[in-house]
């Protein structure tokens, strides 16, 4: 798994490739409490090139949407391949979540 | 009956799951069913690795077989009794603030599975059993 961060308007835009799991996920935590840290509360998932995740991932955005929120921010999600929605719809995340369809929406969403 | 035995360290996560995905395409499984595999697959050995065994390194025997139109995976370990039925169901309908991550794990290798079962193996351990149904074979011709 890989990650870059990009800020984007009052979004800072999180982009994951590769596979969220049991051996990537603590990386991934890493990288959203550092942004949190950072004041960066506006953040956006962009999950295009995220081809699989497990549980280990749903963990990791819970903490970060909760931390996010309490924060007065929110953590949105772009772009989720097929199992990757799946995965999200099944865990009942898509409930609580912001899902976008692509990037560009859910900058958007956060306001110019 | 393709089967791998690996310490249980978070290190041979990633390839006792890699190995439950190829035998399960090997024996037939389409994307949808890998998918399921790897997913079910990775929850069960992770919790192993984490919950049962707490960092000690017993193994982790990885079995896949298939039956008429059903793929079988038995993971077996040498771990703490431990019951799936017994694990936290999450609230799915919870608001945020209040959703917590335990027992999402199990709730997803439940969700695509068609079935998961757990016995206690002998003298220690447990065995959990997930059952795929794949789609029938083409008649031979």
């Amino acid at each position: 798994m890989e990650t870059a961060v990009e800020a984007r308007g009052r979004a800072t835009v999180v982009r994951i490739t590769g596979s969220v799991d049991g051996t990537t996920a603590d990386q991934l935590t890493a990288v959203f409490t550092h942004e949190l840290a950072a004041g960066h509360t506006h953040l956006v998932a962009a999950l295009d090139g995220v081809d699989y995740t497990s549980s280990a991932g749903l963990r990791v955005l819970l903490g970060a949407v909760k931390e996010a929120r309490s924060a007065g921010g929110d953590v949105r999600l772009a772009a989720p391949r097929k199992d990757v929605l799946k995965v999200l719809e099944l865990a009942g995340f898509t409930g609580i979540l912001k899902v976008y369809g692509d990037l560009e929406s859910a900058v958007a969403g956060f306001g110019a | 009956m393709a089967t791998l035995v690996r310490p249980g360290k978070i290190e041979h996560l990633m390839e006792l799951v890699a190995f439950a995905v190829e035998a399960a395409r090997a024996a037939g499984a389409g994307d949808d069913a890998a998918h399921a595999v790897r997913l079910a697959v990775e929850e069960v050995c992770l919790n192993v690795m984490t919950h049962g065994y707490r960092g000690a390194a017993g193994p982790v025997r990885v079995a896949v077989e298939r039956r008429a139109d059903v793929l079988e995976i038995r993971i077996g370990d040498e771990a703490p009794l431990f019951d799936p039925a017994h694990a936290p169901r999450p609230r799915l309908d919870a608001p945020l603030e209040e959703r917590q991550a335990g027992g999402l794990g199990w709730h997803l290798v439940r969700e695509v599975m068609d079935e998961v079962r757990h016995e206690p193996a002998h003298p220690v351990g447990n065995v959990v059993t997930l059952i795929k149904r794949l789609a029938r074979r083409p008649a031979a011709t």
